[in-house]
């Protein structure tokens, strides 16, 4: 198992609010699981739980194996929901994606230039947008140097944080296309966070529908959503697809 | 039947000089009485720049170099700024995209409605507060006796949406611009404001203009829609033609991804 969350409890305001309430799950090597569910459901908490970002009250979470340390997280990365405000604005293409050798001590400036450019043809931009600042791309662009970032850290798990859903529709195909792609090209482990059942459907193996904090139902597609489903998934899924003509 | 809204050739540009950038090329569509228009387009092509040209509320640094919007026969390009200012909120009134930054945070959600009733209707403090209360009901919001002594950062996304809705309709506008009214928002609260627009078409007879770029929504409440691209109309008609036979490559790539 290449991430076990087990028992993972949050709670604000004195434990009035439960943000997330003894949740556990799975995920195998090479295996994507999407987290779903409404805005404040706890999805994007348990995930900053699993970079270290929050505390958990509660509950513990191994990692290929290991209990989850501070070294073991430097293994997750994520690409967040707003490729406006996860770039630094002042630094260029090159500095942020240099940035991500902080990770992994050890190779030299030679190296680390020949990986930021294999890597930049690898999210299909080109060299010449490595002089620019993130106000100089588009959304898009923005969104690509991000996932290149992750990815330059060569971590164990990618956790995409709504990653596609602040983007116009035909380029929220594009980030998905190059997600696909990279994906595959290295046989990456992720969790992807997000209320887009669309997106969700065609990329991952896993779904874990949560609610108020907690996960309701795990399973594939047909298991979650289909009739034997829970309820409340059944919801969601006549809210994204009710408007199928 | 004259539509209510006619916008004939209307052009926008950055700034006034001869090489000036065009923001709006020469676009005209039409929005006929009761009906849900949806102006779709990708990012930057001009379909918000479109909705605050009507309501005359564009950037100082954009300028209308020609055209007509004309509503219910009035060119309200040419009409006087106090006169617009009646036309603003009482016939044709906006809901933005991001609710958080539509409301003053200091005020209540009943403060906030009460003070467009005020501004442009004659009712008594007695019969606005009613009207609060009935408007936050057609938004199908629970309770709203609660609702009216809330702050806006006390209510979701879904219900700051719903409530700004609420106050676009409370002077009963014939016209309500919807800018991407559901973007921020998750599926089950997207679903819960397409029931409140669909409901003001089909019981208040509202005329709509929906600017989005989720043909998944255009596709479930629309009538008909205007492509923009690089701000110019690229196809237009009625949204079961645009999803059926799409002609312009945008539109294809669009009705593709839905599929």
């Amino acid at each position: 198992m290449m991430l076990e969350i087990q028992d993972i409890k949050k709670y604000f305001a004195s434990g009035v609010v439960k943000a997330v309430d003894g949740v556990s799950l799975s995920v195998e090597r090479g295996e994507c699981l999407a987290l779903v569910g409404e805005s404040g459901c706890g999805k994007t908490t348990l995930a900053k739980i699993l970079l270290g970002l929050l505390p958990a009250e509660e509950g513990r979470i191994w990692l290929d194996g290991k209990i989850l340390d501070a070294r073991g997280r430097r293994k997750i990365q994520i690409v967040f929901q707003d490729p406006y405000a996860s770039l630094d604005p002042l630094w260029t293409v090159h500095g942020i994606l240099s940035e991500a050798f902080h990770a992994r001590p050890g190779v030299g400036p030679q190296e680390q230039e020949r990986q930021v450019r294999a890597m930049l043809t690898e999210v299909s931009l080109t060299e010449d947008m490595l002089v620019r600042r993130p106000h100089q791309l588009s959304g898009g662009q923005r969104q690509r140097v991000a996932i290149a970032r992750a990815l330059l850290t060569q971590p164990r798990v990618l956790v995409l944080d709504e990653p596609v859903s602040s983007l116009d529709v035909l380029v929220q195909k594009q980030i998905m296309d190059l997600l696909r792609k990279i994906r595959s090209d290295f046989a990456l482990t992720c969790v992807f966070i997000s209320h887009n059942l669309r997106v969700v459907r065609d990329f991952n193996d896993k779904i874990a529908v949560m609610r108020e904090g907690r996960v309701l139902r795990t399973g594939r597609w047909a298991e979650v959503f289909g009739p034997a489903g829970h309820p409340y998934a059944q919801q969601l899924h006549k809210a994204a697809f009710e408007y199928t003509t | 039947m004259n539509p209510l809204l006619d916008i004939k050739n209307l052009s926008v540009t950055v700034g006034c000089q001869a090489d000036a950038k065009s923001i709006l090329d020469n676009v005209s569509f039409s929005v006929g009485k009761g009906r849900i228009m949806a102006l779709v387009g990708p990012s930057g092509s001009g379909k918000t720049t479109a909705g605050m040209a009507i309501l005359r509320l564009l950037d100082q640094a954009l300028i209308v170099r020609s055209g007509e919007v004309l509503f219910e026969n009035e060119d309200i390009l040419a009409v006087p700024a106090q006169r617009m200012r009646r036309v603003r909120g009482a016939q044709i009134a906006m809901v933005f995209q991001e609710p958080l930054d539509a409301f003053d945070p200091l005020f209540t959600i009943g403060q906030q409605i009460d003070e467009v009733l005020a501004a442009h209707t004659d009712l008594s403090s007695q019969e606005r507060h009613e009207r609060v209360l009935e408007v936050l009901s057609q938004v199908q919001l629970p309770q709203p006796g609660r609702v009216v002594r809330r702050y806006p950062h006390q209510l979701s996304g879904g219900q700051r949406q719903r409530v700004l809705i609420a106050q676009s309709i409370a002077c009963r506008p014939k016209l309500l611009i919807a800018d991407e009214p559901t973007s921020n928002l998750d599926v089950v609260a997207q679903a819960g404001i397409m029931d409140v627009l669909r409901a003001l078409k089909n019981r208040a007879g509202v005329s709509i203009i929906l600017i989005t770029h989720d043909l998944g929504m255009v596709a479930h409440i629309a009538d008909d829609a205007v492509v923009l691209c690089e701000g110019r109309v690229v196809e237009a008609g009625p949204i079961g033609d645009l999803m059926t036979n799409p002609r312009h490559p945008y539109t294809q790539a669009m009705v593709e991804v839905f599929r």
